[in-house]
């Protein structure tokens, strides 16, 4: 009997952070790596574990080294809703599929991993035995196996109702854990240089593989503040420029950030944030610039464009003409539903992050799919897309009015 | 300030329409205007790089600075250790500490402070 024309399908277990940026970030690292996003399951929603089929295990490993939405991946060789789904789905696995990973020179363990449950070490040896009927010729090996496999057991995702028995149960091959460690490492809070706005190191992260940064890439931050956005690129090898127009931010002077410090100190530049994680060759320049009035000639190529605009509430807004740059992929935080919109840009991905119970704003990805015409300047206005830019100061209004009406309220009921 | 960026750098005055290339001058008064800085060679940055540039440009401005790099080149050049060195060390090791950029069709300067351009009102 001919083997089966099987897909590769692998197993994500991802972490329940950031919930809307995870998909996007796995299809842009996909594409990076040559491969296609492609899936059975029609969405992932708040689920950590999903189902996806992908080329190769080079791919699939190429895919971990980047991402950090993603704890682990295994290859797939079942899954059901109860444990006997899950045999009678392991049994029909290819045997020719599992014996490299099985014979008797091999190492390996077996891990139990339940979610939303706690089993006792008596309950997870059981469910071991039961496995019994895999065709493991090799030796166990607790320390150092060579192979690990894991059963993973689905309870759901409400803590106050814990089912008896899993909604889903996975068996698979572990190959390779994701980057979530560069969010501890790279860590605002033991960071030399930092600002009242600097970005969570998980998101930067996220933003850089949204952007499909990739090593020797030229990177442009035009709103860079203290260089978080440019570290994480730089992390994946990017060279990285970075532009403000707040002129101590980009020379390191003035009041320090942190709270029992008074001014800044001569390793507190964006230069020296790269130094502090090694990546310092990855500096080309900084520059004092109003980031809409850009003084790059014609010509100029940035691979990605990553940038945390102002939204107009910590800073003080400056009116400012605006220009159009393109650029090969930039991202941006939006605070309105307007979407920016250019004939030479395709959106990728539109992702809502929640920051108050009545504010959030959104991640745009974009792409560039076709050259800059001096034609193209003005076609914005043609678009039914178009309004009126007002944005920033309807934003600016909404947040200060909850503020004011707060403040109103709590200086009411003390005179009560 | 490295040559890289000086060669995508052009004047943003509001109706100023041929300000590319802008001089360098460097400041007089400062003991240290101009820095060579040590930077990790890495060829197929230095090739990527080499295809953004304005060519002449960097030809002309490395003169400035006493780098003499060979007037054109052609495919075969990007696979000569010899010649992407010397343009890694225009493009990347020398650093403009103080100085200024100056407009050639609109004279307005921006100032070069520690290695840093001010693009803001240029004056």
């Amino acid at each position: 009997m001919a083997p089966s024309c099987t897909l590769n399908r692998y197993l994500l277990l991802m972490a329940q952070e950031h919930l809307e940026f995870r998909l996007p970030e796995i299809k842009s690292l996909l594409s990076l790596f040559g491969g296609q996003f492609a899936s059975s399951q029609e969405t992932y929603g708040k689920s950590p574990f999903w189902i996806l089929n992908i080329p190769s295990e080079d791919i699939a490993r190429n895919l971990m080294k980047r991402t950090v939405c993603a704890k682990s991946i295994f290859e797939l060789w079942g899954h059901g809703q109860s444990p006997e789904e899950l045999y009678s789905s392991l049994k029909n696995y290819p045997v020719e599929k599992m014996v490299p990973f099985l014979h008797s020179d091999s190492t390996y363990k077996i891990k139990i991993h339940t979610f939303n449950k706690t089993l006792t070490q008596e309950e997870k040896i059981k469910r071991i035995d039961a496995l019994e009927f895999l065709p493991f010729e090799g030796k166990v090996n607790l320390k150092k196996p060579q192979h690990v496999f894991s059963v993973l057991e689905d309870y759901g995702l409400d803590p106050n109702r814990i089912p008896d028995n899993p909604h889903n149960i996975y068996f698979g091959r572990w190959i390779a854990d994701g980057q979530r460690e560069l969010i501890e490492s790279y860590s605002v809070k033991k960071r030399h240089f930092i600002g009242n706005t600097s970005m969570d190191a998980g998101l930067s992260f996220i933003m850089a593989n949204h952007g499909k940064v990739k090593e020797n890439d030229i990177v442009f931050d035009p709103f860079v503040g203290t260089g978080g956005l440019l570290i994480a690129s730089a992390h994946f090898g990017a060279y990285v420029y970075g532009t403000d127009i707040d002129y101590n931010t980009v020379h390191g002077l003035g009041k320090a950030t942190r709270k029992n410090q008074k001014w800044r100190g001569p390793d507190e530049n964006i230069r020296a944030n790269l130094r502090q994680y090694g990546l310092e060759k990855y500096y080309l320049d900084v520059l004092v610039s109003d980031a809409s009035k850009p003084s790059w000639r014609k010509g100029t190529c940035f691979d990605a464009i990553i940038t945390d605009p102002p939204y107009g509430i910590r800073e003080s807004t400056r009116r400012t003409g605006s220009q159009k740059e393109i650029p090969k992929g930039i991202e941006k935080w939006y605070t309105e539903e307007m979407v920016p919109w250019h004939p030479c840009l395709k959106l990728i991905s539109n992702c809502e992050q929640k920051l108050s119970s009545h504010t959030s704003r959104r991640l745009i990805t974009m792409e560039k799919v076709q050259k800059f015409e001096n034609r193209d300047q003005y076609s914005h206005l043609l678009s039914d897309h178009f309004l009126p830019y007002q944005g920033h100061n309807s934003f600016r209004e909404k947040y200060f009015s909850g503020v004011t009406k707060r403040i109103a309220k709590e200086e009411k009921s003390t005179q009560e | 300030m490295r040559l890289l960026t000086h060669n995508f750098l052009k004047c943003n005055e509001e109706n100023c329409t041929g300000g590319y290339p802008l001089q360098i001058k460097l400041d007089d008064t400062s003991s240290e205007n101009v820095k060579i800085l040590e930077q990790d060679f890495n060829k197929e940055f230095v090739k990527n790089v080499l295809s953004k540039v304005d060519y002449d440009v960097l030809y002309n401005t490395a003169k400035q600075f006493g780098i003499s790099l060979l007037f054109s080149y052609t495919s075969q050049h990007l696979e000569d250790e010899g010649f992407l060195n010397s343009i890694h060390h225009a493009l990347f090791k020398i650093h403009i500490m103080e100085g200024s950029l100056i407009c050639p069709q609109c004279h307005v300067s921006f100032p070069i402070k520690d290695g840093i351009p001010n693009m803001l009102k240029g004056n």
